[in-house]
């Protein structure tokens, strides 16, 4: 792509006349499935191959072999009809091949871009454990290769499987250490059987199951992962697709599925991180939740304080059923309850549900702020604000609410980055990439100063805060030293 | 007399400042179980009494507490962290309060409040009680429990009645019932039901329970429900919303409480409001509204932006660009000889043999099957607004800062925030203040007064007035509400034209 051309577009123009550069921190990489078998193949044999095809799952989406009676049946949800632009096909090839995206980023109005996965990201969340590792291992090591040249505008993000521990620090140690990748994607969740239903019915845990998180009541201790995190300079990310999940699951629409799937998944991870004490614990590391938005964090935030207000420890005498001055109540039935009768109001004791009295507590059970060491309403601010950070399309209106410090709670500011979402649906011409987030401040919900946050400065801090050198050999090195210097 | 302090309280000062009613769309009762539990014996015998006291999803008495922290960790998500305690009890008078209506009427010049709806608590549950005898006994208990203690007080209050609505069949019944028989004015309908996954339910029936998928009771429901929004047109009430998801998906930790309760009102909201709309309702039921309860306003605003957004991209004028049969083959491939190095050029062969998968290349779809927002009737932006922002009402309660985005967002829409106290409830420490706190809003210059008398007054008059011209006939109100119901809407139309503006 000539630079006469580059200029044509208007995402160029508006890059042109920025003083910083414009990194994009969630794009994405269609996989070129020939080229993933031969990894897959590598990495677990031809054997493992068959049966990723063979799988219900990204590679054939069992819906389509079924007829409308047994969707209803089985009631399988509706998998997205196509995920890429593909009439532009220059946009679909750019968005295979590297090198490609590489000559076309200036078109964009793109100075580097983290290249997220799209199979990959299922891959995550592959209940098989020897297909899960195997196909987080050929895509990484594809990723690896097929990046490497480009590594001055584009890094690829490596996938980081998380069903133990172990299987994430062995990961972890892998894509960093051995592929030299630096930007991690980990699932938000893992589905897990329930024991008391698997045991008599394994087959059950594909529908019956629950969520780990992580944070909060794991299966495991994640906090080896965190430190490994740390220890390696990886900033974890999230991106986990829940549409066709719980109440995201309809047999025919799609855009059902799809809208706000993202941000419950952040959310639920989210909350579990810091509720469950991983921002207290490992204070130097910093977490990107991606095409959600940040409407759902300010939701979350106001939510948290607010809930903090009303039932931190000792707000929780309020509604203690042991506060209740029974000889006044008693006195307040007989004078205006009276239509009770004396006789119900004997038995009232007695017929007390759980719902509006309680059950018996425990006093250790009950500061459910503890584990996140929220003793005052600051904590939280301290705890979430500086430690999030949001992804969100160029064309979300909603990510002027992250700068709108009279909304938020604390009048903070939330960590919003930049998020293109190229090479899938949602951009359906990559070279408006620039230009449609630019429409932000064109529509006066963005100042220059909040625009050069979101594309810049936000995303340069949520990488650089683990790791500094994350920007060094890129054609952004110089302006990132600079914001740093700043800072 | 009044029962509580003798000083005005802020609320009360507030409210005689103003030149409107306060309305308040969300308060509770905390039932009083006895009178209750006899209300429930008179409706399905002794027997039934017993049993729902012991169901699981009665509310009644949790299983938790009866678990040992090994059988939780066994059950897991079947053995989530219920709350601790829901409503006040340091101060008795407030938790005598909404136990006894006539105590609560009393006090509702204390609370600076007019007149209020009064929703459930432990009745929230009886919908979605999976026990068909069970959960019909109950909602018919509860609505005549409700209808006869606060007869004595409908200039002031209102109870709400809960509708069982697992078939359409059974909310028909219970909507004539309450609204046609009993004459109550306000009803809260499941915002969705669990159901067993047939061939799932076949093979293991004992499993039928945990194997189930979600009915959002508009798009892919197991039934129609049309009859039941015409029922409600026809005797004249707004569906309201209020379901619990605590124990639902990611909020079912063993532990905390706060995990599971944050968000869980808004999650049940999303669901039914995205199927109303998407499912067509609000196209076909133009006269109806619709209100989600306890969850704020930031949800739908986001909800909003995410629809927004998705019929730009994914309208059926586009679709087609991310149709595969539309992808130039022959370019693609140059491209990847030209530019992929070996690793492209050698395999791209394969892509069309059989390597490509469904979620990168697609397959082949129908015409029919491609235009999502066709039973939504959406085929121009403005069309999303009109099916959206007039229909929906969102109960937000006053202390919640983003109930600003109702009135001051990036889409230039007014959405219809109504103010519910949550009295009754936890959230509330003390009764005096709830309607208090919502004036910090104008106070903090967040909104104007007129808009704090949109959210307190002209939006609760319209949600339920809009449906039911008569709602607030031979009520304190009626005389604001007629004048209010009678009058063009400010800013009607101005709101398609207006800008981003934040």
């Amino acid at each position: 792509m000539s630079t006469a051309e580059a200029r044509m577009t208007k995402s160029a123009a508006i890059r042109a006349r920025l003083k910083h550069p414009i990194i994009d921190s969630d794009g994405h990489i269609a996989e070129f499935e020939p080229a993933f078998f031969d990894y897959l193949k590598e990495a677990g044999g031809a054997r493992l191959v068959e049966r990723f095809k063979a799988m219900d799952g990204p590679y054939r989406f069992g819906w389509y072999t079924l007829t409308p009676e047994e969707r209803l049946r089985t009631r399988k949800p509706r998998p997205g009809w196509w995920l890429h632009p593909t009439r532009n096909a220059l946009d679909r090839a750019a968005s295979s091949m590297p090198r490609l995206l590489h000559r076309r980023l200036d078109q964009m109005g793109l100075d580097f871009t983290i290249i997220y996965p799209s199979i990959g990201m299922f891959a995550l969340h592959l209940g098989d454990e020897e297909m899960r590792r195997a196909a987080c291992r050929a895509f990484n090591s594809l990723q690896a290769d097929i990046f490497r040249e480009y590594a001055d505008r584009m890094t690829p993000v490596a996938t980081v499987p998380m069903h133990t521990p172990q299987e994430a620090i062995e990961e972890l140690e892998h894509v960093v250490k051995t592929l030299r990748l630096k930007a991690v994607l980990m699932p938000a969740f893992v589905r897990r059987p329930i024991p008391a239903l698997a045991e008599e019915h394994p087959q059950a845990s594909r529908w019956a199951f629950w969520l780990d998180t992580f944070g909060i009541d794991s299966a495991y201790d994640y906090d080896p992962v965190w430190a490994k995190c740390l220890e390696l300079r990886v900033a974890p990310s999230f991106h986990s697709p829940t549409a066709g999940m719980g109440m995201r699951a309809s047999l025919s629409n799609s855009m059902y599925n799809h809208i706000g799937h993202f941000a419950a998944s952040n959310e639920a991870v989210c909350k579990s991180l810091i509720l469950g004490g991983v921002t207290r614990r490992f204070p130097n590391l910093r977490f990107a939740f991606l095409e959600g938005g940040v409407g759902w964090a300010c939701t979350l935030l106001g939510e948290l304080v607010g809930h903090w207000e009303k039932h931190n420890l000792e707000a929780l005498a309020n509604v203690d059923p042991a506060s209740l001055d029974r000889e006044e109540i008693g006195r307040l039935l007989r004078e205006y309850g009276g239509d009770y009768g004396s006789e119900r109001i004997e038995r009232w004791e007695r017929e007390r549900s759980h719902l509006l009295w309680g059950g018996p507590e425990e006093r250790a059970n009950l500061d459910e702020w503890a584990r996140a060491g929220i003793v005052r309403k600051e904590d939280i601010r301290e705890l979430f604000v500086p430690k999030f950070y949001f992804g969100c399309e160029g064309d979300d209106r909603m990510t002027a609410l992250a700068f709108d410090t009279k909304k938020n709670a604390f009048g903070a500011r939330l960590n919003a980055i930049y998020s293109s979402d190229l090479g899938h649906w949602d951009l359906p011409n990559m070279c408006d990439a620039a230009a449609e987030a630019w429409e932000l401040v064109e529509r006066e919900l963005l100042s220059e100063d909040d625009f050069r946050d979101f594309v810049f400065a936000n995303a340069v801090r949520a990488k650089t805060a683990v790791n500094p050198d994350f920007f060094k050999g890129t054609i952004v090195e110089g302006a990132v030293n600079s914001l740093l210097a700043n800072a | 007399m009044s029962a509580g302090d003798n000083d005005p309280s802020r609320s009360a000062q507030i409210r005689a400042r103003l030149n409107h009613p306060v309305i308040d769309a969300d308060g509770h009762c905390t039932e009083f179980e006895p009178a209750f539990l006899d209300y429930l014996r008179d409706v399905g015998g002794a027997g039934v009494v017993e049993r729902y006291k012991a169901i699981p999803d009665s509310g009644f008495r949790y299983t938790w507490h009866q678990m040992s922290p090994q059988q939780r960790l066994e059950h897991r998500a079947l053995a989530f962290r219920p709350l601790w305690w829901a409503h006040p009890k340091k101060n008795t008078l407030d938790n005598a309060t909404t136990t006894i209506p006539r105590l609560h009427y009393e006090r509702m010049d204390e609370f600076g409040i007019d007149f209020a709806i009064i929703y459930p608590s432990i009745g929230l549950l009886a919908p979605h009680i999976s026990d068909q005898e069970i959960r019909l006994t109950a909602c018919r208990a509860f609505n005549k429990f409700n209808a006869d203690i606060y007869a004595d007080f409908s200039d002031r209050l209102t109870p709400v009645a809960v509708i069982p609505a697992n078939t359409p069949q059974e909310a028909l019944d219970e909507l004539d019932y309450a609204v046609g028989e009993r004459k109550m004015k306000a009803v809260q309908l499941p915002a969705f039901i669990n159901r067993p996954i047939p061939a799932l339910a076949r093979k293991a029936p004992e499993m039928a329970g945990f194997l189930t998928w979600v009915d959002n009771l508009c798009v892919d429901s197991a039934y129609d429900y049309d009859p039941v929004w015409a029922k409600c047109q026809e005797l004249r009430v707004a569906p309201t919303f209020h379901t619990v998801t605590v124990g639902v998906g990611s909020r079912a930790t063993l532990s905390n409480f706060m995990f599971n309760f944050v968000g869980h009102f808004a999650a049940s909201a999303e669901v039914i409001c995205k199927a109303l709309l998407i499912g067509g309702v609000t196209r076909r039921f133009p006269r109806l509204n619709f209100a989600f309860q306890e969850a704020g306003v930031a949800w739908a605003v986001h909800l909003y932006g995410g629809l927004h957004m998705a019929w730009a991209t994914h309208n059926v004028g586009m679709i087609r660009d991310l149709d595969p049969a539309n992808l130039d083959r022959a370019m693609f491939e140059d491209l990847c000889r030209k530019l992929g190095g070996p690793l492209y050029a050698e395999r791209v062969h394969r892509l069309w043999q059989g390597d490509a998968s469904d979620l990168l290349l697609g397959t082949p779809e129908d015409d029919k099957d491609l235009d999502e927002w066709a039973p939504a009737g959406i085929r121009t932006a403005d069309d999303l607004r009109e099916r959206f922002v007039p229909h929906f009402y969102f109960g937000c309660e006053g202390e919640d800062l983003l109930n600003v985005l109702a009135f001051r967002n990036p889409f230039g829409c007014r959405f219809n925030a109504v103010f519910g106290s949550d009295i009754g409830h936890f959230d509330v420490h003390d009764q005096r203040e709830a309607a208090a706190e919502a004036y910090e809003l104008v106070e903090k210059g967040l909104i104007s007064a007129d808009d704090y008398r949109e959210l307190v007054f002209a939006n609760p008059v319209r949600l339920h007035g809009g449906v039911n011209p008569d709602f607030f006939k031979g009520t304190r109100v009626e005389r604001d509400a007629a004048r209010l119901l009678a009058a063009p809407r400010a800013g009607e139309g101005a709101q398609a034209a207006a800008g981003g503006a934040r």
